[in-house]
């Protein structure tokens, strides 16, 4: 309690100091100029000029003794970026110290390599491929027999090709780009309501950088733009769900149903032209702002517990579930608008055959087994016997503004809605959740320092989660970073609980070539 | 990094404070105003088309230098304009694309996308805060854009001071007394003088007051030639000084100037931004 009192104060009083600090400038600046408009209306020129020391210095003066070797600077600097082939790339070492569990230890003491190619060729076609691949030495430090092999395959190291795709025109209004991509839609920085093509890397709540968000998939996207209007007609061939925590993980979403249950590995649709998704968008900019129309049929990246098995020979009972996906349908709008330093954007979509787990398996389960007439005592998946899941209509809404007139910040509020509409009371999901972000965002130092801060907040209890960077641009390319990200725990069975503390204190160096 | 950027806004200071074309023997410079020649240098043709490199050198008070390399390629939909700009270097910001449509029509506001290539995603972006730093440069956007004529009152300092062997204007501009809150809100700046060159209307020195920070910020426009009959100055310094100390300081090389060779209209689409140069 001490811990969450402390957490809470913690964050109140730097979104305080930020907003005081915000205000102040904004407010200093209005009232100065305020003040400065009704004093330099009765005075001179001279006495808003007060106080700069200018000793009428020429302009030798101010050049120092700065030599730049102009000629070698431009010659050192890289290509015009029309080169036939180009390797770009990083290395970054990352440390995560896990400050909050009982033996407080690095939870994380990743090295990633991310090399980049691009081939061109003359008549506009391009190929890409992206390789990321990390290892994490924190594992064999804490000892590699603490974690479970799930735990192990999905953290401790991983390689992977994140872009492989070729582009090209393929008459002067269409152009193609096929292979394994990602499609980046839609507005929101935080939730997934009309960018359904890629599915996302939940393996470590908040923790995941927003570029390493989007999970790339093997993709055909047919482009035609005319005028200010853009089309989109994509085909996903490969069908990869979301990776989400694994068993035994510091963040596994199942920790609390294992016990209850048996949980299969999960089943993923088969890739192939049977199950092919397709998305569509229609977007068009105007003036002041866009507009986009996304339809999508594709299988949900999230996935549901399905009745697998059922065992009522022993004193308990003992029940299988299996990890599937469910094709759903989603239609959806979304758009910006941008007015002075403010943006405003939105995004709504309606997400048909969705399926949502039901909160009275337990309830089916006992009917059965205390059932007299009933002699038959293990149930397979065909019968069907326990019913986990409905399928429901969900409603998504995502509103949100960004200001940036605050000189070298900006910061940026969402609020996101969802709502099932053909609610019944035997789901285990509420009918309605709302959830609100919030991210500031400074620049300073003529760019070499930034620092951002990103909150979010659940709504009925389930908790906040608290991401505050700094870094530093040691040179050019080099850039150093330093953090911390807190889980501040609502209600013992909301959503941010069962990870209150894995609280992270960051660090990480990254050179990028 | 600041996320509003029209990298072209760069040229067309450097033209903006640098050049004017209309021709030179018709002026009659003695019976100009200094506000008719602060018109005359906003009024410029910096051609239908263009396309650039540049090379921004950053060096801060302890001589430190960060180099940051951009390719540039504007055009002019009649009294409009489209602009897009690709980083070339460093290489963490390699790919990352700006785009920005400007409007003659004054209640239209100008514009702006940014892709980040990291995220492979274009994003709009507001027109923001004007005085910020143009991607940690000592220019701001106000620098980069020009300040609007009508908000201010110009004076001559002098008549003739020779720069360079050229023979300038100096001229004094202050926020006009009523839109003083509003100018210094939006600019950041108490007053400017300018070196005005008499033979071609360009602004060859600057010295700017800045509010915040009480800082003084010089700017000096070098290399000066004439490209496709458009004066451009190649090179554009801007060093920030407090209490007469240097803060930091901003060189922007320009390379590989070309104006109205042009460009398709389908370079200034999103699309493009994704696609990369």
């Amino acid at each position: 309690m001490r811990r969450i009192e402390i957490n809470y104060l913690f964050i109140l009083s730097l979104i305080l100091f930020l907003s005081l600090y915000s205000g102040a400038r904004l407010f200093a600046q209005d009232a100065t100029s305020e003040t400065s408009s009704q004093q330099e209306s009765q005075a001179d020129e001279d006495d808003f000029l007060e106080g700069f020391e200018d000793t009428g210095g020429g302009f030798e003066d101010i050049k120092g003794d700065i030599e730049l070797n102009i000629e070698k600077i431009q010659a050192e600097s890289s290509g015009d970026g029309k080169s036939l082939f180009s390797l770009n790339g990083f290395v970054k070492e990352e440390l995560n110290y896990s400050f909050a569990q009982e033996e407080p230890d690095f939870s994380k003491i990743r090295t990633t390599l991310n090399l980049k190619m691009n081939f061109r060729t003359f008549d506009a076609w391009k190929l890409v491929f992206n390789l990321n691949s990390f290892y994490d030495a924190s594992y064999s430090k804490r000892g590699r027999d603490n974690f479970t092999p799930e735990t192990l395959e999905t953290y401790e190291n991983e390689t992977e090709i994140r872009d492989f795709y070729f582009e090209g025109p393929i008459s002067d209004w269409l152009r193609i780009k096929s292979g394994n991509q990602v499609i980046a839609w839609g507005q929101s920085d935080v939730g997934q309501i009309i960018d359904m093509a890629n599915p996302r890397d939940l393996r470590e709540l908040g923790m995941v950088d927003l570029e390493d968000a989007r999970l790339p998939v093997v993709a055909t996207k047919f482009t035609s733009s005319v005028s200010s209007i853009e089309l989109n007609l994509v085909a996903i061939h490969q069908i990869k769900p979301n990776k989400v925590a694994t068993k035994g993980s510091e963040f596994d979403p199942l920790a609390g149903l294992r016990s209850q249950a048996d949980i299969l590995d999960e089943e993923v649709p088969v890739s192939g032209n049977e199950n092919t998704e397709y998305l569509f968008r229609y977007l068009q900019h105007f003036n002041g702002g866009d507009f986009s129309f996304v339809w999508a049929d594709v299988f949900d990246d999230a996935f549901y517990l399905d009745f697998y098995r059922l065992d009522l020979s022993g004193t308990m009972p003992k029940v299988s579930l299996v990890p599937r996906h469910k094709r759903i349908k989603s239609v959806g709008v979304g758009g910006n608008l941008v007015s002075g330093s403010f943006l405003f954007k939105g995004e709504l979509a309606q997400i048909a055959g969705k399926n949502f787990m039901r909160n009275d398996q337990f309830a089916q389960i006992m009917a059965l087994k205390l059932n007299p007439q009933n002699q038959q005592t293990v149930f397979n998946e065909d019968s069907r016997a326990v019913s986990t899941v409905s399928e429901k209509t969900l409603a998504k809404l995502m509103l949100g503004v960004e200001y940036s007139g605050i000189t070298d910040v900006t910061v940026s509020f969402e609020g996101l809605y969802d709502q099932i509409l053909d609610y019944e009371d035997n789901l285990m999901d509420n009918e309605s959740n709302l959830m609100f972000s919030m991210m500031v965002s400074l620049a300073a130092m003529n760019d070499l320092f930034h620092s951002r801060l990103f909150f979010v907040h659940f709504s009925d209890d389930n908790g906040n989660a608290l991401r505050l960077n700094v870094d530093y641009n040691v040179m050019d390319a080099l850039n150093v970073e330093g953090g911390i990200m807190l889980y501040i725990e609502g209600k013992e069975d909301g959503f941010v609980y069962p990870v209150k503390d894995s609280d992270r204190l960051i660090a990480s160096i990254k050179y990028s070539f | 990094m600041r996320k509003r950027i029209w990298i072209w806004g760069l040229v067309a200071v450097s033209v903006f404070m640098v050049s004017l074309t209309f021709q030179e023997k018709t002026l009659k410079a003695e019976n100009l105003s200094p506000k008719e020649i602060a018109k005359r240098v906003d009024n410029r043709d910096d051609g239908e088309t263009s396309t650039s490199e540049l090379t921004m050198i950053l060096v801060d008070r302890n001589k430190n230098e960060r180099i940051r390399k951009m390719k540039s390629f504007r055009k002019s939909f009649g009294k409009d304009t489209k602009s897009i700009s690709f980083f070339l270097s460093p290489a963490d910001v390699k790919n990352t694309a700006f785009m920005s449509y400007e409007w003659d029509d004054e209640n239209k506001e100008d514009d702006n996308w940014l892709y980040l290539p990291a995220l492979r995603k274009v994003k709009r972006i507001a027109s923001g805060n004007k005085k910020d730093s143009f991607m940690g440069s000592d220019f701001s956007y106000v620098d980069m854009n020009g300040p609007e004529i009508e908000d201010w009152d110009y004076k001559f300092v002098k008549e003739s001071e020779k720069v360079n062997g050229h023979d300038c204007w100096v001229i004094e501009a202050v926020p006009k007394a009523s839109r003083r809150k509003r100018v210094i809100d939006e600019t950041g700046y108490l007053k400017r003088v300018s070196w005005i060159r008499k033979d071609n209307f360009m602004a060859v020195r600057g010295k700017t007051w800045v509010k915040k920070g009480k800082k003084i910020k010089f700017f000096e426009a070098l290399d000066i030639e004439k490209i496709s009959g458009i004066w451009t100055a190649k090179k554009l310094e801007m060093t920030t000084t407090k209490k007469n100390r240097l803060e930091h300081k901003t060189i922007l090389l320009f390379d590989k100037i070309t104006y109205n060779e042009g460009l398709k209209d389908d370079m200034f689409n999103t699309q493009r931004m994704e696609r990369g140069l």
